[in-house]
Formats: structure tokens, sequence, C-alpha cells
């Protein structure tokens, strides 16, 4: 790379202020440099500006006017009172902003606003080191609230304009972008090995201690009840709620049940979970089989539920903890703030023994319904009871009836307080919620107990990372079944109704005017970028892979792999072949250097010219002058004669003369011999 | 107890690199450590580092990685950049006490990239800023106060750098031999020299004063142009010729034993006068106890003079 310089070489200034023994780094902040920083602070504070209260961006406005009045000499920049009264403002400001003053949102407004006030207060070096270290911080503090691939690069770009504000700060005097580009992209470039080095190789230890964890914001997902029309309203937001990779064979489309929560309590209208003091044990299964391996990536929904396919048999968090629950479930210990992955191992098949019965409490739980209401369903339900049918016939009597006459409708008419009796009775049009709603119902009545599951059903594969992509418009309910000997038994009405719901997705199961209200996640597009879409979304799950993802347990894998163990032996053994490796990589790229001695420029600027005289076959012997050479070859080849002695009394210009002009002409002169071309 | 420690290192420095007139930076030479903002961007970093355990956020920690990486190559950017510079004292101006002597330093740097943002000065001295370019020799004039006559010996010259991110300092010390002529402070005052009684056989009437005019007499051929008083010729009187008393005057001398003022005192008087008579092209001799310069005139007798007083020894 070659790095542009001026042609003189300068004494700067020197300083009228006696130093003593102690290094002073308070030399005055040069005008570029500000520039610089600004620029910088700019990229880095935008984002965290959205996440924190409004009157932050007024307060940057004000900094930067201020800083523009103090270049304009319209305020005095050290010590005014506006300055006092900005940073005064900013503190109460911060102060009624955060009402709980020790969480992380506040912290990171505590340090934005700093980052800005800082800014006002900017004389020295010393200042603007001060203001590059706050925006490493500010960096990070991005990171805490996002960590997808794009806030990564945004926040590898954050870093690359910190860095050239850095350097700004230290070198003489003000250089051209490229310059400065150019000289912090080797010094990345240089830290690059070491850094990955280290974020492969040291250890990762668990959390020291307690921190407040940031909120995530505004984000779309279940809650932990379900009325009528909720999964309606859900369905249209687009939005990824995970990503999943399977080891070894891709389940059917049928088999991805994903269970997110079990809902037991029914008032009427919503169904909620069972209140917590339950005390239900649940009797574990005998045996599993058919067993599926998989990985999620689950986006944050600031809630503490985990999806999981049927009956999850081993779960691990990756940097949290993750436990099984009752019924089947997946929980996390801490609400889910940001990306997080676990994993999961789950058995398609599960045997109870033959006499496994509910536990009383359970069975009366599964078969509690309001006092009242929905009389006409209740009636149906004890006919059904009445007859003698067994389970497995109430079933299909249930899905039969739906089969008949009802329609699969992301916009059912409203219900009112019947919300039972009117749907299997005259509206007749339902979402996936009504079906497993009003079929749970009905099971209840007719004395089989039964819950109502929610999750996600479905989702797309990316071929290119091979993982399925789950969205907000796969959000599904259904029912469980408890059948003697078989323990609890998954049943979707909805499937009765549309059947291509299951098979092929949400898109294909609705009319067209429906369809169109379902929202529109990654890859269910079909423009011409989804390619890229595509190509983006797996970069961005490798990313949640590899870079997220990489634990303590990655760690020792990759150990394990690359160096034969994890212990801090062969760690140390790796580290000191590595070291060797480069070292004398070095050295023989030190002796390399020393056999080409290096040029001055003006014997640069000669390079093409004795290059085109070798292809001539004129040699240069040893120690042979410039001057001696160009002579002789004159001597031999008289057509060169003039040519040479131009170029050679060119040089001798530059040389002796340190004729800068003549640097010109020789540049062009060497280039075009043997043609003189003078001007 | 930090001035013993001080001493200590330089006496440490001064011997593995002895005094010379010639420098070349190396390995041998320079020496690198973190400045204090250095420290303080190691514990921003390990701040970091905990926000990242603690949060079990990678991300956080790879940037923690990498400002551990970037403050490891800044250290060896702050080597070369001094690395492979020559550095060559020249002689330096003579200067009279209280103003600042300027000792002359050319520096070359050896290696492509120069050097960038390199400050020089003396212990105890001003700094001054210098930037290189690749095998452009340039000369630098670092400043030192002078406080006494005599020699001023350069001593130790700090080259340091905190490029390129200002938190290694790299520098050396290096113990330069040479050394510049300090003349004693010039004090206005009487001129210190014998009375024309005292010296005797000088009865003209002509003061041994200067060059004051002193009357005109009638031209005579071999007299000099500019000695014509071309008014007169040009009022018609015809031509003449100006009169200066040093003409004929006897020689003058310097004698630091007229006075019985302190002796810094009388070597500063004695300096003004030398420099004041040499500015007037008059000859002038110089008696200084035990030793005397004879009458003469010139940039060399004017030094030679100086030289004396500045070496004056008065214990003597």
């Amino acid at each position: 790379m070659k790095i542009i310089r001026s042609t003189r070489a300068e004494i700067i200034k020197s300083e009228n202020k006696p130093s003593s023994t102690a290094v002073s780094v308070s030399t005055p902040i040069r005008f570029d440099a500000i520039y610089w920083i600004l620029t910088a602070q700019a990229l880095v504070i935008i984002p965290l500006l959205w996440q924190l209260p409004r009157w932050l961006w007024g307060l940057w406005a004000l900094a930067i006017f201020w800083r523009y009045a103090a270049q304009k000499k319209w305020v005095n920049p050290s010590g005014n009172l506006l300055k006092w009264l900005l940073a005064g403002g900013a503190i109460a400001g911060w102060y009624f902003s955060f009402p709980q003053r020790a969480n992380t949102d506040a912290m990171v407004g505590l340090l934005v606003m700093s980052f800005i006030l800082k800014t006002t207060e900017c004389q020295t070096n010393k200042d603007g080191l001060l203001l590059i270290f706050i925006g490493f911080i500010a960096v990070a503090a991005q990171f805490l609230f996002n960590q997808s691939l794009a806030s990564g690069l945004y926040g590898a770009a954050c870093l690359m304009a910190l860095l050239l504000a850095w350097q700004s700060l230290y070198f003489t005097r003000e250089r051209p972008l490229v310059n400065r580009v150019s000289y912090a992209s080797i010094l990345v470039l240089q830290a690059l090995p070491l850094m990955l080095l280290l974020f492969v190789v040291m250890p990762r230890l668990t959390p020291l201690w307690k921190v407040p964890m940031p909120e995530a914001r505004g984000k779309t997902g279940f809650s932990d009840q379900l009325s009528p029309g909720d999964l309606g309203q859900l369905v249209k937001s687009g939005e990824t709620a995970f990503r999943a990779n399977f080891i070894g064979e891709h389940p059917r489309p049928r088999d991805l049940y994903w269970r997110g929560l079990v809902l037991s309590e029914f008032d009427g209208r919503s169904w909620r979970r069972a209140s917590n003091d339950l005390n239900i044990v649940e009797e574990s299964p005998q045996s599993f089989d058919q067993l599926i391996e998989y990985s999620i990536v689950i986006e944050p929904h600031n809630q503490t539920w985990l999806f999981s396919l049927a009956t999850p048999t081993q779960v691990k968090g990756t940097g949290m903890q993750i436990k099984k629950q009752e019924a089947g479930l997946v929980a996390a210990e801490n609400i889910i703030f940001q990306r997080t992955q676990y994993q999961v191992i789950s058995a398609r098949s599960v045997f109870f023994p033959e006499n496994s019965q509910l536990s009383q409490e359970e069975r009366q739980l599964n078969l509690s319904l309001p006092k009242d209401g929905n009389i006409q369903t209740r009636a149906l339900a004890q006919m059904w009871q009445k007859s003698g049918m067994d389970t497995q016939q109430k079933i299909t009597a249930a899905l039969e009836l739906f089969n008949r006459e009802f329609v699969y409708t992301l916009s059912p008419p409203v219900l009112g307080s019947e919300v039972v009796d009117e749907f299997l009775f005259s509206s007749k049009r339902g979402f996936c919620e009504h079906f497993a709603s009003s079929f749970t119902f009905l099971m209840r009545a007719a004395g089989v107990p039964a819950r109502v599951v929610v999750g996600y059903q479905g989702g797309k594969y990316n071929d290119l990372e091979n993982y399925l992509i789950v969205t907000q418009a796969d959000a599904h309910a259904w029912v469980e079944i408890w059948q003697q000997g078989f323990g609890w038994v998954m049943l979707d009405p909805t499937a009765a109704v549309a059947p291509n719901r299951i098979e092929l997705g949400i898109d294909e199961a609705l009319n067209t005017e429906d369809r169109s209200l379902v929202g529109q996640g990654v890859l269910s597009g079909s423009g011409w970028w989804l390619p890229w879409e595509k190509r983006w979304d797996a970069a961005n799950f490798t990313w949640q892979r590899w870079v997220l993802n990489y634990d303590a347990a990655k760690q020792k894998n990759v150990l394990e792999r690359w160096l034969g163990g994890s212990d801090w032996q062969s760690v140390m053994k790796g580290l000191f072949v590595l070291g060797v490796f480069f070292s004398v990589g070095f050295a023989l790229w030190l002796y390399g250097l020393r056999k080409k001695p290096t040029l001055t420029a003006e014997a640069r600027l000669l390079v093409p010219l004795y290059r085109k005289l070798i292809k001539k076959g004129f040699k240069p012997k040893e120690g042979e002058s410039v001057m001696a050479f160009l002579n002789r070859v004159g001597q031999i080849c008289p057509e060169y004669k003039i040519p040479a002695r131009y170029v050679a009394k060119l040089f001798e210009q530059v040389v002796y003369a340190s004729d800068i002009d003549a640097m010109d002409k020789l540049k062009r002169a060497a280039k075009q011999f043997p043609h003189v071309v003078r001007n | 107890m930090r001035h013993k420690l001080e001493d200590y290192w330089h006496q440490w420095i001064l011997q593995r690199e002895p005094k010379a007139q010639f420098f070349v930076l190396n390995r041998r030479n320079l020496y690198t450590f973190p400045g204090i903002p250095g420290f303080i961007y190691l514990v921003l970093v390990l701040i970091l580092w905990l926000i990242g355990t603690n949060y079990q956020n990678n991300l956080i920690l790879a940037l923690a990685y990498g400002l551990i990486s970037v403050f490891v190559v800044a250290i060896l950017h702050a080597y070369a950049n001094l690395a492979g510079i020559s550095l060559t004292i020249l002689q330096g101006k003579s200067v009279h006490v209280e103003d600042t002597a300027e000792f002359t330093v050319q520096m070359c740097a050896s290696n492509k990239r120069g050097g960038e943002n390199i400050r020089c000065r003396f212990h105890f001295q001003k700094s001054i800023l210098v930037e290189l370019n690749c095998q452009q020799p340039i000369t630098v004039n670092i400043p030192m106060l002078t406080k006494q006559r005599g020699w001023l010996l350069a001593g130790r010259l700090l080259v340091e750098t905190y490029y390129p991110l200002g938190l290694i300092r790299c520098w050396t010390w290096l113990h330069f031999d040479q050394k510049i002529l300090v003349y004693p402070k010039l004090i206005d005052g009487p001129m210190p020299s014998p009375s024309k009684t005292a010296v005797g056989e000088m009865d003209s009437g002509i003061t041994a004063g200067g060059s004051d005019f002193d009357g005109l007499r009638e031209y005579q051929l071999g007299d000099a142009r500019k000695h014509i008083a071309w008014k007169a010729v040009a009022k018609g009187k015809g031509l003449f010729t100006k009169k200066y008393v040093d003409e004929i005057s006897e020689e003058l001398w310097l004698d630091f034993s007229q006075s019985n003022n302190p002796i810094e005192e009388r070597l500063g008087i004695l300096a003004y006068w030398v420099v004041k008579l040499s500015e007037t092209n008059q000859s002038f001799g110089l008696q200084l106890n035990n030793l005397s310069i004879p009458p003469n005139k010139g940039n060399l007798h004017r030094h030679e003079c100086l030289k004396a007083l500045a070496l004056f020894d008065g214990r003597l």
C-alpha cells in the first residue's frame, strides 16, 4: 500500500510551554480531529437514541450547536454558563426520565448523555481520547440491545469510525482520507488475527455477578391467555419467532407442532394457564422412541417459555439455564431478552405403563368448565356421553361435525358472550383457536380430559443453511386429549377443516382475501430479492450459531477438534506451535527484506527503465552507479545515447540538487524511455 | 527518592548506550511502555470484558478482545515509528547567558514510513514536534535555556512518540557528546578601560573613544573616498577630508581590573563592550587578570575575547 506523504520533511512547531519530566498529553485538539470525533459519535449514538427518551435527541442537537457556536467564536469554549446549564438540565432530565436509576436503560442513558456532554468540553487531545473511550463503551451498549448480524456489521463500522477519529488525534497534521483509512485498515488487519485467537481460546466464564437485564421492546408473540381472535391478530405479523436446525432427517410437516404453552383453565371466553400452586405430579413415560435432535435460535419475546416438538427428553441452553416443566414443556430461567439458542432432544413416541392414571387433581383440572353458559354445546356432549360412546368415538363425532360445514378463515365474525355455542351452531367460521377452544370444550363436557396447546405449526426451510424458519404467521392452537395407555395425545381439529394448513402452511389453507392478511415473514415473498433474502437470513443464522452462541461447550468442541484437548496444556501447546510457526514466517520475511535493499524514492522511479533495459539485454553490473550504467548503455547502443543522457541528467538534478520538478520529469522520462518528450 | 531512581535509570541507559555524536534508534536504545492513557484503556477493556461476561454477550467479549489486540499492535507501531531513525548532532551556535541555546540535530528516517509525531527535548527543557519523511534528512534546533556562562553540554536528549494511538509511549534518552559555549550576559555599563593618565604617554588630547568625527583637513592624495566631506564639496568649498579620532588614537584596552563590581557583572560589562566595539569594527585588546589578548578586530578576535570571558575562572 502506498502512502502519500508531502515531499518536504518538516518541523511542525516548537512549543512555548516548558514541559517537565512528566509527559503532557494535553496538546490542543485539532479541528479535523473534532470533526472526526463528532462523526463517529453520531454513528455510535443514533441507534442508542432510538431506545432512549426523546429529549436526548434535543440535547445532542444543542451540544452540536454549542460546538458550532464555539467554533464560530460566538461563545467562549472554555467554561461558560450555557455549558453548565446544559449539563445541569441533562442531569435533571435523566433523574426524572429514569425512575429506576439502577437498571440497564438508565445506565445506557447516562452513558449517552455524558458522551454528548463531553463534546462541549473538548479542548485537548486528552479530552478527545476520553471521548473515543466512551465511544467504545457506547458500541458495547449497542450490542447489549441487539446482536444481529446487521447490528454486528453496523457496530464494526462504528468502531472503524472511532479508530479513524482516534488516529487523527495523533497524526502530526491533517491527512487525506485515503491515507487515514489505509493506516487504520493496516492496524485493524494486524489486530484481527490476535482478536480471533483470543475469541476462540480465552476461557468462557459464567456471569461473575447478577446484572439487570435490558428489556426487549415491542416484541410480538403469545401471551399466556388465549381469547378468540388473538391468534388471528398474531399471524398478521411477519416477524420471525425462531429458527430451528435439525440434526439428522427433517421431520414431516405434520410432526412440526412446536408446543409453547398448555392452557387448561377456561372462563367461558379465554383459556389460561393453570395456576402454579396446583401441585401436579405427572407420571413420566416409561420409554422413548423416534428421537428428533434439534437446536433452536429463538428471537427475544420477553417471556420465559420456549418451544419444542412432541415430548422433550433432554434440554440444554446456551448461555442460560433452561429446564423441563410439567406437561412436557420447556422454559428458561429468565425472560428471553436477546436471541438465544437451546438444544432439545424430543421423542415422537412415548410409552406409558398400561395402568397409568391421571392424578385426581389433574383430571379435575382438565375436565373443569364454567358453571353455566354454552348450553347447546353441553347438551350435544351430554347426548354423546349418554349414548355410551367411548373416547375415540366422541373424538370422531366431533371431528365429523367440524368437517361437515365449518370454514377455516382469518376473518371470522365477532362472537358474543356464548363463544362456543355461537361458533358451533351459528357462525361456523373460525380460525384455529376457535376450533381448538370449542373442541376442548366439547370433550370436557363429554367427560374426556382435554386441554388447549398453543405454539407454532410448520415453518419454511432455508436450504442454504438447512434450517427451518418459523414466523408469527405459523402461530397455531390445537388440542391434547388424555387417553388411557397413550397419555396425552395430540389432536388438531383445524386439520379436519383445512388439511392444507398442516401440510402446506397457512398461505395455502386460506382463500386469497384472507391470505393478504397474513404477515409476510422472511422467505414468504416471491420477488426477485428472495434468493438474497434467503442468503441474508442464512448468514444471520450462521452468525447466531457460530459467533453469538460460541460458549464454553462449543469452545470445548472446537479446541478438542483442533488441538486434541481443551485443557490448558493442550491450549498452551497449540499456542506454542502457532507461535513458532509465525516466528519462522516472520524471520523468513525479514530475511527476504534484508536481501532486497530498500530503494530511495529517486531510484524507485528508475525501476521501469531498468526493467526495459534488462529486457533489451543490458545488465547493470555489480556496484555500477546509475550514471555509469546509463553511460554504458549509450555507448553500446547509439540510438539510446540521447535519451539515456537525458535521464542521467534528470537523475543527477534530483539527487544532487534536490530538484522536485525534475522528479516528475524523471518519472515520465523513465516511463517513456527511449522516447524523449520534453515539455 | 524519585530523583535518585531517575539518576539510576539514566546511569543504566548511559551504560547501555555511551555518549556519542551519532545514534541510530533501534531495539538497543528504544523503550516502550504504556502511558497513563494506556492504563486507562486497559481498565476500559477490563470493564468491557466484565460486561461481556456478565451479560454472556459474545459481541462485547469480541470487542474487548479486539481492543486488546489493537493495544498490542499499537506497541509495535509505536516502536516502528522511531526505529531506524538516525540522529547526528552538529555544531551549535554560541549564545549569551539567559538566551536560548539551540543544539542542531540532523534526523533521518531510514524506513519507508518515516516518523510521525515525534517529540524531542532535552532534560527539563521545552520540546519540539518533528515529522520525518522517508530518507529525507532534516535539521532540527532543539532549545536549551542557559543559566551560566561556560561550556553548555548537550547531555540527555529525549526522543519520544505516542503515535499511533496515544496508548503506548516509545522513547529513548540519547546522551549527546556536544557542547556549546555560553558567553556572559551582556550588561550595559561604563567602559572599563584605563583612563588616559593611567596609560601615561598619551597627551594628544584625543580620547581613545571611538570613531567620532574630529574635524576636517585638506584633501591629500590617497585619502579614502568615503572620508571625503561631500557636503563641503557640494557647497563649493573644495575638497576636504574628514578626520577621525581612531586614526590617530593609541591602542584601546578593556581591562577586568578597572572596576570593583562583582565578578559576573564585570564580565558582563566587558562582554557588552566586546560586542559593541566589534560592531563598530574597532580594534581593542582585553586584559583579564593574567591573560591578555592583544588588540585586534574581526569576528575571530571577538569570539576569542568572549570565549576568554566565558571560561574565566575568578579564583585564579
